[in-house]
């Protein structure tokens, strides 16, 4: 069994490097994936939304915004990490899980 | 091949949905088919796309009841449908070891591990996921 490594993050780089280490590590069996979240209900996201003057109503936008109706919990973000991780996705490599309530997909 | 692939999904999930439980997750079947030119199975490759979009589709639809749809999209699974679809093919003595190595572990994948992964999606651990394919390829749609 191989190692198994991650990159996290949203964002055209995380997912760059996670497709071009996909090929790179492959031989070591080394599975890379990305996770890509939507909005979480973190303090990074407390303190982007406390700077702005509307940050109030920008928050309540942003639960609109994914189909679920509202903002992640981080907890769930870590779940698909733990998963992309573990041996139950052992013949999943070079994918990008979407973590975002169905904000990408959301009229 | 429509009945089967698109018209079964529709009606599983029609019905699935009118169990009114608060409980219910769905995950349907795609595959990279959707994506990718198969010659000889145009028919395949149009009912694996409209797979996707029927997943997206009625992930809005439901969202507000708190249930979510999601698809897995496998790579070549080795399953008596591939052996069969080999048998059949032309080429098979070469098209075997080609299908293998199109995938990054250089094997196809066990049926339980496209399993485990519609378990995962339809489990509470991905509360989060819904209206995404999850590509269980072995990097097969990333790799040349």
């Amino acid at each position: 069994m191989g190692w198994v490594a991650i990159t996290g993050g949203a964002g055209g780089i995380g997912e760059a490097l996670m497709r071009a280490s996909c090929g790179e590590f492959a031989a070591q069996g080394v599975r890379v994936n990305a996770v890509s979240p939507g909005w979480v209900d973190t303090g990074f996201t407390d303190r982007a939304l406390a700077a702005l003057p509307d940050g109030a109503a920008l928050r309540a936008t942003a639960r609109e915004k994914h189909m679920l109706g509202r903002i992640a919990r981080p907890g769930e973000v870590a779940a698909a990490m733990f998963f992309l991780l573990s041996d139950d996705a052992s013949f999943i490599t070079g994918e990008e899980l979407v973590v975002d309530g169905g904000f990408l997909r959301k009229r | 091949m429509l009945d089967v692939n698109v018209g079964a999904m529709f009606l599983t999930a029609k019905h699935a949905l009118l169990a009114r439980s608060d409980r219910v997750a769905i995950v349907n079947m795609a595959s990279i088919s959707g994506h990718v030119a198969s010659p000889d199975y145009p028919a395949f490759v149009t009912t694996k796309a409209a797979v996707e979009s029927f997943t997206f589709a009625l992930a809005g639809e439901v969202a507000g009841r708190g249930i979510r749809v999601n698809a897995v999209a496998p790579g070549w699974v080795a399953a008596g449908f591939t052996r069969a679809a080999l048998e059949t093919a032309t080429d098979s003595e070469a098209l075997l070891p080609a299908a293998r190595r199109a995938h990054v572990p250089g094997r196809m994948a066990e049926p339980a591990e496209i399993a485990k992964a519609i378990l995962w999606l339809a489990s509470p651990k991905a509360s989060f996921v819904t209206g995404e394919t999850l590509f269980v390829d072995g990097g097969l749609m990333r790799v040349h």
